[in-house]
């Protein structure tokens, strides 16, 4: 038999607003190349980390509709340049790895215009959301 | 007969909101603002199970298959997902 939860939409945002409150004030979203790892625990190995862009210090209201709709993301220059970059995570403001997504040109869960970075390129992100299924 | 449980994220599965239709979301709201405020802000979400004749719910026997844990509800699908979109520009 197919399994087939459904969660309110007042389940969904409760659900956001504590990541939001978990990964805490001031996180950041740092971009990497290299294999993403297995999940959002799992420590970094050879990976090499090529920006990192800083949330507001809140880093969303609350959410809406299920959707969780980032606060503005500061731009910044690389700081490592070579592999395209593949993976990217937002971080807690120590750092701490919360949620790993891809990054690519296309159908990826970040899609940039480019993901090869040279050196001192401007990176930057114009909008993020985190959406919890139905 | 179908039953329909509370659970919160820190809380578990509160034994005292067990509705036999399901709960409305103001309803809804209202518990977990009530569980928010006990427990700490988390998640909430509704259960639903079968009632056995006598009367007991088996809230642990959730229909589920793969390789969930035992007693733990199996969503199936990915609960998260992220879209973002960004801009490299190179130096000339």
């Amino acid at each position: 038999m197919a399994l087939t939860p459904k969660t309110a939409v007042l389940a969904r945002n409760a659900a956001l607003d504590a990541f939001v409150t978990h990964v805490g004030a001031s996180a950041v979203i740092r971009w990497y190349d290299g294999t993403q790892p297995t999940d959002a625990d799992t420590a970094i190995g050879a990976q090499v980390l090529i920006v990192t862009l800083a949330c507001s210090a809140t880093m969303a209201p609350a959410s809406s509709a299920g959707t969780l709709t980032l606060n503005a993301i500061t731009g910044a220059n690389a700081v490592a340049t070579g592999n395209p970059t593949t993976w990217g995570s937002i971080l807690t403001s120590a750092f701490t790895r919360k949620l790993d997504f891809s990054i690519g040109a296309s159908g990826a869960n970040l899609n940039l215009n480019s993901v090869t970075v040279g050196s001192g390129a401007a990176c930057a992100m114009s909008a993020a959301t985190i959406t919890m299924a139905a | 007969m179908k039953a329909y449980l509370f659970r919160h994220q820190h809380k578990g599965i509160d034994p005292t909101r067990v509705f036999l239709q399901p709960p409305t979301d103001a309803q809804m709201a209202s518990m977990n603002a009530h569980a928010d405020s006990v427990h700490g802000a988390g998640w909430g979400m509704i259960v639903e199970t079968d009632i056995v004749s006598d009367g007991t719910i088996p809230v642990f026997e959730i229909e589920q298959s793969g390789s969930g844990i035992p007693g733990e509800l199996s969503l199936g699908v990915p609960m998260m997902t992220f879209g973002a979109l960004g801009t490299v520009t190179n130096p000339e």
